[in-house]
């Protein structure tokens, strides 16, 4: 027995994304309970004889319970178990994962992402399952939804969740046409091509349908990656820079196609949700089904691996008095958008522009993807800024997200005089700091023009 | 030109205070409950639910004291349970839903080794586990071992004595003799 050899490979696991395990954890906590969820019980015979009946039942939301007929007593009627140690529970309150302990020795297991509370009934307690699950471990369970009753044997779980949908169930690719002739040889269609591969196109999304038109294959890459899709400047472009897509003949960036997909009607979610979710960048089923949709219609194979990247900190010196500003900034243009971001041409090409980020009371969370399309490198934000600003910076250009390319500024140019973005960060009170992050590269091995609907 | 102005900075101060300390003891958390239990499903979510019941719930009086060793030890104890309840559904029957398989073993021979330590790390009271991650995951000497938990080095170091040998005679008894 060789506990160093067998604990080795925990020791140096990959960093974890602390924002998007942050998000998640602040998501669940401010969830509450979905619409009603089909009833789904799994059923496994029971190894033993039950040592104590009581005819109750995993509930699932609408018109289930679980009813337990334990003899009513004084006090908590359970006990829970968990991480935290052992604590009765009251009646109403609600358990979120844990095991209980029942009086008689009946004990339920609720998984951690359930939320289940007892409730008092007249001839014992009543376990309301509002969503998850749980497995009866001892006992015997009695189960009623509506007029129909069964019983839950000893090692039958009842959930309320079904599997999210992974698909999507109809999906129409064209290659995209628009009023002007096609390009000799360009079967996606005519437009002025973008090198850095991305369309600058925002996907229509809601309940039943998902729908881009004039879309590049590389941006649909992105979007099953996962990006902020917030406006046919975000998404693509921010994911771009930071070269976390490669591989993949010239066409999936040139070429464009329109796709209509339809969305299952289980994936449950509302509009507000799906647009949430899209301007957060955590979209997990509809990421899923994207992907599907290369693998099966672009024929997609890629290989993922998980490399550390240069990435910086962003981090707000407090003690500045600049924050504290309010009001435009003198010439800031108005604008009846809350962001807006511009980049400078080249330098060379009309004499180049200077590089910008203008934010007029947008919340900051907006602001951070631009900041890190122009640091080419993903930006944790340490700031803890969550009301909005204003501010206007104007910078060297380092990046031009239309081209794809870096931006060379010669010494005589008249942009070599412009500060650098982290300069122009600090005159504001933003700080930059290196670090690295772990994140997952994709790498296309082979790809296909899409096959006929 | 460079200014800027913010129209208002607020922001739960629990939520803020929970944001911090879930960004400095995230990495830790996670590295305990996948050795404990062996996939990323469960080891993203065992301290991700401890945060979200703090958020819920707010700082109960212990953790104030020493944030790290409670968070550490509420890892450790929900590890505890998923991997006693995986335990239980496999004698219950085929309870889908608790169980999702180790992505971390290898060969056979010495997957097969690695499952029994890994069940048998079960049998082990919640402190005797704490210490074990403490030592072999995290790499805490003896010292630093006795401080986060209360104690002093001589009872780590004999209580570390003593959870080898009892891992020795669970595993014997498991069948794995080495």
């Amino acid at each position: 027995m060789n506990l160093d050899r067998y604990f080795e490979r925990f020791r140096n696991l990959p960093t974890a994304d602390l924002d998007v395990a942050w998000n998640r954890v602040v998501d669940r906590a401010s969830k509450e309970t979905e619409s009603p969820h089909e009833f789904q019980s799994v059923s496994a015979p029971a190894q033993r004889p039950s040592r104590w009946r009581w005819p109750a039942a995993a509930a699932a939301v609408v018109g289930v319970a679980l009813v337990a007929l334990i003899p009513m007593t004084v006090g908590a009627p359970a006990v829970l178990e968990d991480g935290q140690g052992s604590r009765k529970v009251s009646f109403g309150e609600v358990v979120r994962g844990g095991m209980l302990r029942f009086p008689d020795g009946s004990r339920v297991q609720v998984d951690p992402q359930s939320e289940v509370s007892l409730e008092r009934i007249d001839d014992g307690v009543r376990l309301s399952l509002r969503k998850g699950q749980v497995a009866v471990l001892s006992g015997e369970a009695r189960v009623q939804q509506g007029t129909t009753e069964r019983r839950i044997q000893q090692g039958e779980v009842v959930s309320t969740v079904k599997a999210p949908p992974e698909k999507f169930e109809t999906i129409s690719i064209r290659p995209y046409s628009n009023q002007g002739a096609l390009q000799p040889g360009q079967r996606g269609g005519s437009g002025p091509a973008l090198p850095s591969g991305c369309s600058g196109v925002t996907p229509q999304v809601d309940p039943s349908r998902f729908s881009v038109g004039n879309v590049t294959a590389f941006t649909l890459l992105t979007f099953a990656y996962g990006t902020t899709i917030r406006g046919n400047t975000g998404g693509c472009f921010d994911l771009a820079p930071l070269n976390l897509i490669s591989g993949g003949p010239d066409w999936i960036k040139t070429e464009r196609w329109d796709v209509q997909a339809t969305i299952p009607a289980s994936l449950g979610l509302t509009q507000e949700q799906i647009q949430a979710q899209l301007k957060s960048g955590d979209y997990p089923q509809i990421k899923k089904m994207l992907l599907a949709m290369l693998e099966d219609r672009f024929k997609l194979v890629l290989h993922k691996e998980t490399k550390e990247i240069p990435a910086y900190i962003l981090t707000l010196d407090k003690n500045s008095s600049r924050l504290t500003a309010t009001g435009l900034p003198p010439g800031m243009p108005t604008t009846p958008q809350n962001v807006q971001w511009w980049e400078g041409l080249p330098s060379g090409e009309n004499g180049g522009e200077p590089g910008g980020i203008m934010a007029k009371e947008a919340p900051f969370s907006a602001v951070v993807p631009l900041i890190a399309r122009e640091a080419t490198r993903p930006v944790i934000d340490r700031t803890g800024l969550t009301m909005p600003v204003t501010f206007w910076i104007s910078f060297r250009p380092t990046y031009n997200y239309l081209t794809g390319r870096l931006v060379v500024i010669g010494e005589t140019s008249r942009l070599a005089g412009l500060p650098t973005l982290q300069k122009a960060l600090e005159e504001i009170g933003l700080k930059l700091e290196d670090t690295k992050v772990s994140r997952e590269v994709w790498v296309i091995e082979r790809i296909e023009r899409p096959s006929e609907n | 030109m460079s200014t800027l102005a913010v129209s208002g900075v607020t922001s739960s101060p629990l939520k803020q205070e929970l944001e911090q300390l879930f960004r400095e003891h995230y990495q830790m958390l996670y590295r305990t409950a996948y050795s404990m239990l062996g996939n990323s499903a469960d080891a993203e979510d065992v301290p991700q639910t401890i945060f979200v019941r703090l958020l819920r719930g707010g700082l109960p009086p212990e953790m104030i004291k020493s944030p790290k060793a409670y968070l550490y030890r509420a890892t450790v104890n929900a590890s505890l349970n998923v991997l006693r309840a995986r335990k239980r559904s496999r004698i219950g029957g085929n309870i889908e839903g608790l169980d999702h398989p180790a992505e971390v073993f290898d060969s056979t021979a010495e997957e097969k080794s690695h499952r029994r330590l890994a069940e048998a790390i079960t049998e082990l009271s919640p402190d005797a586990a704490h210490i074990l991650v403490l030592r072999y995951v995290h790499s805490y000497s003896d010292a630093e071992i006795a401080k986060l938990t209360g104690t002093s080095r001589g009872t780590v170091a004999m209580k570390l004595f003593r959870i080898r040998g009892r891992l020795k005679k669970i595993m014997r008894s498991l069948g794995e003799e080495r």
